[in-house]
């Protein structure tokens, strides 16, 4: 058939060519019913995906597209008073595999060993044990360095992986570590301030939702839980000083063969810690050992209480300038070195004397003499100057575990505890505390509460009102017999600073053994003092702790640590010279190194203090005590007080040094030149006498 | 024009229409040969190239159509112009997005550097390796009398004030 034939006939034919409406108006109809059928079953997809199963491929899109990340919150960083970090957080790698994704066990033990320096048999017995029991997750090592995790980052293995955790860090490694404390492997304090605030320390962790792409970059994030970091501490402590007292501890220490040691640095002002430092110390960057030792750990000077000895005599010679009559130049009987009490001889450590002024008492340390004193004083005064002092409390230091030491209640007194307690025995008190009480003398009586922190979150923290326990004429008569002690005293040509004046108090108390029942001959060796005298920087409190023989005595072992330790502190501080910076007196070694040490034989065979402090006990009934004391006051000697000088026509500056000198209370009216006292000059005054000046221009 | 498929097979059509009737080509058919190629369909027809020359022919103008088309056109421009106006705050908030993400992992990293370096500061600063290096150098505090107390100038300095 031709060609042309067949196209015609096609051409031709009605159904290949309908009417052209006809056909279109057939085909739009079933074009529309399709679109519709189309549409219907896309709108039907839709809302099964949209509205039937939402939830269900939300999730799943969330899974895909969302990556929860955490907004770290690091632990609030430790500072000195200087800005110094003592302790700081930084997010450090901790990387763990996925056993059931390890190809070989045997490699995969054998690289992360050799980076991670494990053992590697180990590690792989850790492996096969976590497949075994089908685990995905199994932490190789945490807190691991940059550079370890750098390595193993390179080499892209996909049962690797790394999670960001946080690791403190104490720069200065043992300095201030019983201050500063430890974390745990969850950073949770568990010593030193890091443990007392821990609350303020430890950060919140926060987190955010991001959005991401295919390739998990993040687009766009919202915030879920915002993060909050800890807050920062800024401490009182002067890493300076803080470190010159740990130097200076440890060779205190080894220069004597002292077991343990403290030592305390306080502004008196203001209760600021300046340093506080103790020995044995530790590193808190390194965990406790299994088995180790934990004694290094403790906070003696906050945690651990002694007896006393002889700085005691600071108390005892305060509540006798308040509540006697008796004055620096008083005559006290220090009956030649024997003391009989009932049940008990007491002996002074040195060659007995005679009679002594008040201050010579102090100065040489002599034990008999600060019993008449405190016969002087009377229990009832005795106690409640002692109890003025803040011993047998806590000072509210914050610092965990603070021990109040054991000053029985004056109904448990015992026939000899008045004469015990007045030589420093009998009452057991920890280093802040007689920091404490030091503080008290050189500003001139108020009772401070030890600060320990500066700022809390930048903020400066309030300072509590400081209580006055003592007359401002007292404390400067005690600072000026303090003086007497480091020129004229016990510590003679060991406490003197060049360039300064200073002050303080030797004192040596024999170590009770608790298991013996009996004193040692082993000494608490300690210094407490200050300096310069008139308007004191700082106060140093140095305990050694198992000292022994001549030279472990507080003015040969203790007092060296504070002039060397004051004499750092005056620099870092920079504190006017009071003083011209001459060379002192060289160091000298004799027999009236001993003459601070409170003979300890109680000879009555009742308990001791520190045994019933270890024992924990102070039920009530339980002492043997009488409750009233042999030697009372009232059975001293009449002791005539000091005469009232003529102030007539001098300057308030000169009537205060005057009273000061002679320890006067002297009560002021007007200003100007004395014109006129209450008594008359040459009147004896009586114990709570004061006199007025009247001063006029 | 013929495929190969009809110039090889057309001794076929000669043999079914000349050796027997159509009704008997269908049903009695020759073994076929497995190896001949078998006819496509309406392979008999035949189409030719016819060239045409509309050279001579001239399209009229048409001013309406050119309107509409620069119109549509326009439209379609504005319409382009006001999806991209559109979308562009959505696109460059995800660039941004991806820019702000990226900064933000910087800032921590830059964050936990300085964390670390920090550290390192405060240790290469501590007391006892300063006093380590002092040693090493031989260093030690001075005496009492060593130190000079320099009095100020007037203009309150204090270099070469001892030699004055």
């Amino acid at each position: 058939m031709p060609v042309q034939e067949i196209m015609h006939r096609s051409v031709d034919k009605q159904w290949f060519c309908p009417p052209q409406s006809q056909a279109y108006s057939l085909r739009l109809t079933w074009l529309a019913i399709g679109a519709l059928l189309w549409a219907g079953l896309i709108f039907a997809k839709l809302v099964s995906l949209q509205v039937i199963h939402h939830k269900e491929y939300a999730r799943l899109a969330r899974q895909q597209q969302e990556l929860r990340v955490a907004i770290p919150a690091p632990r609030g960083p430790i500072f000195d008073r200087t800005g110094q970090p003592l302790a700081m957080s930084i997010p450090v790698e901790s990387v763990f595999v996925n056993p059931l994704r390890i190809p070989d066990m045997g490699v995969a033990s054998e690289i992360l060993a050799r980076i991670l320096r494990l053992n590697a048999g180990e590690l792989r017995n850790r492996m096969r044990w976590a497949y075994a029991h089908q685990r995905g997750f199994l932490w190789v090592k945490r807190k691991i360095p940059n550079a370890q995790a750098e390595q193993l980052r390179s080499l892209h293995l996909e049962w690797i992986d790394f999670e960001t955790e946080s690791q403190r860090h104490y720069p200065n490694g043992t300095l201030a570590a019983h201050v500063l404390g430890s974390v745990d492997h969850e950073e949770k304090g568990n010593a030193g301030i890091e443990m007392t605030l821990d609350r303020e320390l430890r950060g919140r962790e926060g987190w955010e939702m991001i959005l991401t792409d295919v390739k998990r970059r993040g687009i766009d994030s919202q915030m879920a839980t915002e993060a909050h970091a800890g807050t920062p501490l800024t401490l009182t402590i002067d890493s300076r000083i803080q470190f010159a007292a740990e130097r200076e501890l440890v060779k205190g220490i080894e220069a004597r063969h002292a077991r343990t040691g403290s030592i305390v640095v306080m502004n008196p002002y203001n209760g600021e810690i300046l340093a506080l430092a103790n020995y044995p110390a530790f590193n808190p960057n390194e965990p406790p050992k299994p088995g180790e030792d934990s004694f290094g750990r403790f906070d003696l000077a906050v945690s651990v209480p002694f007896e006393p000895g002889s700085v005691f005599k600071v108390v005892t010679l305060a509540a006798a300038l308040e509540t006697t009559n008796l004055r620096p130049d008083s005559p006290i009987n220090c009956n030649k070195g024997v003391l009989r009490l009932p049940g008990r001889v007491i002996h002074d450590s040195h060659r007995g004397y005679g009679v002594l002024p008040m201050q010579e008492v102090f100065e040489k340390s002599s034990n008999i003499g600060a019993i008449q004193i405190g016969f002087r004083v009377g229990s009832q005064n005795m106690y409640e100057y002692v109890r003025r002092f803040g011993f047998g409390s806590t000072t509210g230091l914050r610092l965990p575990a603070e021990s109040a030491g054991l000053f029985r209640r004056l109904d448990r007194w015992g026939k000899t505890s008045l004469a015990s307690i007045a030589m420093g025995q009998e009452v057991s008190t920890t280093s802040i505390q007689l920091a404490r009480a030091c503080a008290a003398i050189a500003n001139g009586g108020l009772l401070v509460k030890p600060k320990l922190i500066l700022k809390q979150g930048g903020q400066p923290t309030p300072m509590e009102s400081p209580q006055r326990i003592l007359r401002p004429q007292t404390a400067i008569t005690m600072r000026q017999m303090m003086e007497g002690v480091v020129l004229r005293g016990t510590a003679k040509g060991r406490a003197r600073i060049a360039g300064y004046t200073s002050g303080g108090k030797t004192g040596t108390a024999q170590i009770f053994d608790v298991k013996s029942h009996r004193y040692t001959h082993q000494y608490n060796a300690s210094f407490m003092g200050f300096a310069p005298v008139t308007n004191p920087a700082f106060i140093v409190v140095v305990t050694l702790n198992g000292t022994s023989g001549s030279t472990g005595m507080g003015a040969g072992a203790a007092a060296p640590v504070f002039k060397a330790v004051a004499t750092e502190a005056l620099r870092v501080l920079d504190v006017p010279r009071d003083l011209p910076d001459l060379n002192p007196e060289p160091e000298r070694e004799s027999p009236a190194d001993a003459d601070d040490l409170s003979i300890a034989d109680l000879g009555s065979g009742e308990p001791n203090v520190m045994e019933e402090l270890a024992a924990q006990q102070s039920a009530p009934g339980a002492a043997v005590y009488a409750s009233s004391d042999v030697v009372s006051a009232d059975a001293a000697p009449a002791e005539a007080g000091p005469k009232v000088p003529n102030f007539r026509g001098k300057t308030m500056r000169a009537v205060v040094e005057e009273a000061s000198a002679i320890g006067l209370p002297v009560l002021f009216d007007g200003s100007g030149i004395a014109r006129a006292q209450v008594p008359a000059p040459g009147t004896v005054l009586h114990a709570g006498e004061r006199v007025r000046v009247q001063f006029a221009r | 024009m013929a495929t190969l498929a009809t110039y090889f097979r057309k001794d076929d059509t000669v043999i079914y229409g000349e050796e027997a009737p159509v009704s008997a080509r269908r049903r009695v058919a020759r073994p076929a040969d497995p190896y001949r190629l078998r006819s496509l369909p309406n392979e008999d027809v035949y189409f030719f190239c016819k060239r045409i020359d509309n050279t001579r022919l001239l399209k009229e103008k048409d001013p309406g159509a050119t309107r509409q088309c620069w119109s549509a056109i326009g439209a379609f421009a504005l319409l382009a112009i006001l999806l991209a106006g559109a979308l562009a705050p959505s696109v460059w908030g995800t660039f941004a997005g991806y820019q702000l993400q990226a900064l933000k992992q910087e800032r921590q990293r830059l964050i936990d550097e300085r964390s670390t370096m920090e550290v390192a500061e405060a240790a290469l600063l501590s007391p006892a390796r300063l006093e380590r290096l002092a040693r090493a150098r031989r260093l030690i505090n001075p005496e009492p009398g060593q130190v000079i107390h320099l009095d100020p100038h007037a203009d309150g300095s204090l270099a070469m004030n001892l030699h004055k």
